[in-house]
């Protein structure tokens, strides 16, 4: 329990952080993005913290789609808008969200396949 | 107790309960995408509004403390992403292409198509961060002039679909590389693709939780250039 705690205690901390970062120093970057990269680079620089987070933070992982379910019950306000446009936004995901699935997946594949810097171009 | 404090108590309560059973519902259907927790939860709530005559205002209201811990959840990220380290150095180039690759296609493509279909402006903007985890999505939404409540619903409804037609699209454009598989589905369908990707395997979901962190760190920064270049 005091280990879910201080995981829990180390999220909001940086993301408070990020908050102010993104706010006061003009990061483009929304605040808890900026608490996500500081939190990675603290864990970088000192390991044993992210052994002490890991309870807390596993456990807001795990359950993140409970704390989506406000903003989808918010979503709901914008479907009178789908009415009108609803067939059109769907099939304008539906193509979008494949080329980026297999487009995402080919660029990586081809990348891996070939040889890092330096060494001749190999079989693939 | 204030009437505000008892109505946020029990508003967050009913989301509780109503998250409990989406959740135990997406287990007993052997975790299909369709019975996504998100789903589920938000028709039970939706018709628990409907009986009680609560708007949808009132209940976002009620239920703010929820949404307050989504900023820590998305820090949380860091985890993941610390432990898929070792991978990441092993694996830099590929990652790096592949996940510029899906956030240039899903950005670009959503903001010309929606163009192309002569959808509104508003729904236009709010296309822009469609495959980025929600709290960032409604940010970038906001910061372009786009809707946060517009930019959740696509967010929604790309994770599902992504969620969907995975493995059955990698095998058509035979990628077979579960690097490869976790990193498009991280970047592509954010956190529903990365708990499709926890489905297929372990390195696929370390690959799924790096691309979703790296999204969340680019898209911010590519979708305002996009929505600058395509739309005037």
């Amino acid at each position: 329990m005091v280990g879910v705690l201080r995981g829990l205690v180390v999220c909001v901390a940086f993301d408070v952080l990020g908050e102010l970062a993104s706010r006061y120093l003009r990061v483009p970057l929304p605040g808890p993005v900026v608490g996500m990269l500081l939190l990675f680079a603290a864990f970088t620089l000192w390991p044993r913290l992210a052994d002490a987070s890991r309870a807390g933070a596993t456990l807001l992982l795990r359950h993140m789609s409970l704390l989506f379910v406000p903003a989808a019950v918010s979503a709901l306000t914008a479907l009178s808008l789908l009415a009108l446009e609803g067939a059109r936004i769907l099939l304008v995901l539906a193509i979008s969200t494949t080329l980026a699935l297999a487009g995402g997946a080919l660029a990586f594949a081809f990348a891996a396949r070939r040889p890092q810097s330096g060494a001749p171009p190999g079989d693939a | 107790m204030t009437e505000a404090v008892l109505r946020s108590v029990v508003t967050i309560g009913v989301t509780l309960v109503a998250y409990l059973v989406a959740t135990r519902l997406h287990e007993r259907a052997r975790k299909h995408p369709t019975t996504n927790v998100v789903l589920v939860a938000v028709v039970i709530v939706w018709a628990l509004l409907r009986a009680t005559h609560t708007t949808y205002a009132d209940y976002a209201a009620a239920a703010r403390p929820l949404a307050f811990l989504l900023g820590p959840a998305t820090v949380a990220l860091a985890l993941p992403l610390h432990a898929s380290l070792g991978e990441l150095r092993a694996a830099t180039r590929p990652v790096a292409a592949g996940v510029l690759s899906a956030v240039l296609l899903a950005t670009t493509s959503a903001v010309a198509l929606a163009r192309a279909f002569g959808l509104s402006r508003e729904t236009v903007l709010s296309m822009a961060p469609k495959t980025v985890t929600t709290p960032i999505a409604m940010a970038i939404a906001e910061r372009v002039g786009g809707s946060p409540a517009l930019a959740t619903l696509f967010v929604m409804v790309t994770g599902i679909f992504g969620a969907l037609v995975v493995p059955t699209l990698f095998d058509l454009v035979r990628v077979r590389d579960p690097r490869a598989r976790g990193i498009a589905l991280g970047v592509g369908a954010h956190g529903v693709g990365t708990a499709r990707a926890l489905q297929l395997g372990g390195v696929e979901a370390a690959f799924a939780a790096l691309g979703m962190g790296l999204s969340g760190v680019l898209t911010p920064v590519i979708a305002p250039l996009v929505v600058e270049l395509l739309v005037r």
